[in-house]
């Protein structure tokens, strides 16, 4: 696994801007935003961190950009985070990205619904090759906001 | 009496020192309404989070400790799969379900059966389902309910896993169950009592962890009735529900029951298969007085309070006046564990704390 500069083959040719168009500062959601599928999966795994203040606190001062992609369940997610926030943003096709995120989480869903079974599945993901993550560095962000204590 | 005392009164029907107050959970809507007008002091976030009680809506568990409930529940999911075919997520009774985010606020949505034909179903056990519910995810809540016991003043956390019915109707189908339940009864036993290898397992696994108070959600009833005939529920689904019981009890906990709708017909098929408490109950529904008058010596009651019109359109006054007035009727010599019918989703905050102080007062 490599720290994350280069994201397997992929060229990128769509610019997500991660702008704060509609966003509500107080509450954290953006108004209006509709999502669905994968998308929607990731916005609502970050979703009550950001309403309860642990997203800000645990990210304050970071930036970054992280594709969550499901090859058999597109649209994937890239999800902007900045100055304690983020966004997600709907991906068709990652490899016509033009900005390489600096974070990849990549595994087909028909092997991820298989890790709920329990630690055996997971760590079998992980040797096999199945689920594939570089820019450790900047995965490790999720990680601190889903095990966040201080709220901003 | 600490919380958990008060509730184990109530279900052995003694006398409480005070009503106990229930919370099924409270829905990504109503979260963000509590953090917008309660919220946690910081103080309050750390330890709630050091203690793991800050869980996903709608069943956050330090919400429910803050607004002063007695008791809320965890519900645990079945497997998931992905079928690339069609690329939908579904689950291993075969219900389609999906998060969307809309307006900025998540929602979980039922999204139609996915066994459609006597082939699919067929197919789907083919390669294995139904599968067992995945204990990685429901071995957080035992840990979850332990801590609360102890560091909350024995609040309670109900614990369990999806009714016979509902899997079923959603996994095949209200349409298809109707036909087979009229057409092919052997093969709709067949299925029920696959998914029940299942749920029997889970049900075990639970008991195992010496979880006090199993509750088990069922939906059975439309707001004009039972979603299928009586006779088809007693065929069907009551001899399963009644092995639900049985296992609950043998563990040593008591069975609560969750069923939304109008439900009163089936009430003294609860009472004879020795279910301890039912949970939702909506008083526009059904004759709550006279469900207490009746069954109320022998079963609890949970809920009651209207989460349609009350506590979404009404006043706090209104609120507590209404509170009141059920509690001291159907709180009669106890045997009531009082709260909203389903899942807070757009009640105001304002209504819910009103009617937690009043449940106490009474």
């Amino acid at each position: 696994m490599s720290d994350g500069h280069h994201v397997g083959t992929l060229d990128w040719d769509i610019v997500a801007d991660g702008s704060d168009h509609g966003r509500d500062r107080r509450s954290g959601h953006v108004r209006g935003q509709n999502l669905e599928g994968v998308p929607a999966l990731v916005y609502t795994a970050f979703w009550q961190q950001k309403i309860d203040g642990r997203f800000d606190k645990a990210t304050s001062g970071e930036s970054t950009s992280i594709l969550i992609d499901f090859p058999d369940f597109r649209p994937a997610a890239l999800m902007i985070i900045s100055d304690g926030d983020y966004t997600i943003t709907p991906v068709d096709n990652p490899a016509s990205l033009l900005e390489r995120p600096e974070a990849l989480v990549r595994v087909r869903m028909v092997d991820a619904v298989k890790m709920l079974g329990g630690l055996g599945p997971i760590m079998a993901a992980l040797f096999t090759g199945k689920i594939k993550l570089k820019g450790l560095r900047k995965l490790w962000l999720l990680v601190k906001v889903l095990m966040a204590k201080e709220v901003a | 009496m600490n919380k958990f005392e008060r509730i184990m009164a109530v279900l052995e029907h003694r006398q409480p020192d005070k009503i106990p107050a229930f919370i099924l959970g409270g829905d990504f809507r109503f979260y963000n309404q509590f953090m917008d007008k309660i919220g946690f002091t910081p103080e309050e976030m750390h330890q709630y989070a050091k203690d793991g009680i800050m869980t996903g809506a709608p069943m956050c568990h330090a919400l429910a400790v803050k607004m002063d409930f007695d008791c809320d529940w965890a519900t645990f999911p079945s497997m998931e799969h992905f079928d690339p075919e069609t690329h939908q997520i579904v689950d291993t009774f075969g219900e389609r379900a999906a998060i969307v985010v809309n307006d900025g606020v998540p929602h979980a949505w039922y999204n139609g059966p996915f066994l459609t034909s006597k082939e699919k179903i067929k197919a789907w056990w083919d390669v294995g389902h139904p599968v067992d519910f995945p204990t990685m995810l429901m071995n957080p809540s035992f840990k979850i309910h332990d801590v609360l016991m102890k560091k909350y003043d024995g609040f309670t956390l109900f614990v369990g896993i999806p009714g016979i019915y509902e899997p079923l109707s959603m996994g095949i189908g209200l349409a298809q169950l109707a036909k087979f339940a009229r057409k092919e009864p052997e093969f709709l036993k067949e299925i029920i009592e696959r998914n029940f290898t299942v749920q029997e397992k889970a049900l075990d696994y639970i008991v195992k962890k010496k979880m006090p108070i199993v509750m088990c959600g069922d939906d059975y009833g439309y707001n004009e009735g039972l979603q299928i005939n009586v006779t088809q529920w007693r065929t069907f689904i009551k001899p399963y529900l009644k092995r639900y019981v049985n296992i609950v009890h043998g563990g040593g906990a008591k069975f609560i029951l969750h069923s939304c709708g109008k439900i009163e017909e089936i009430f003294p098929d609860f009472v004879e298969i020795g279910i301890d408490g039912v949970q939702s109950l909506q008083p526009k529904l059904n004759d709550l007085p006279a469900l207490k008058q009746k069954y109320g010596e022998k079963i609890a009651l949970l809920g009651t309070i209207d989460d349609t019109d009350l506590l979404v359109n009404g006043t706090p006054d209104q609120v507590r006046a209404e509170v009141r007035k059920s509690v001291e009727v159907l709180g009669k010599n106890g045997g009531l564990i009082a709260g909203g019918t389903n899942f807070l989703l757009d009640t105001t905050i304002e209504n819910v704390q009103a009617m937690v102080e009043t449940i106490h007062e009474v």
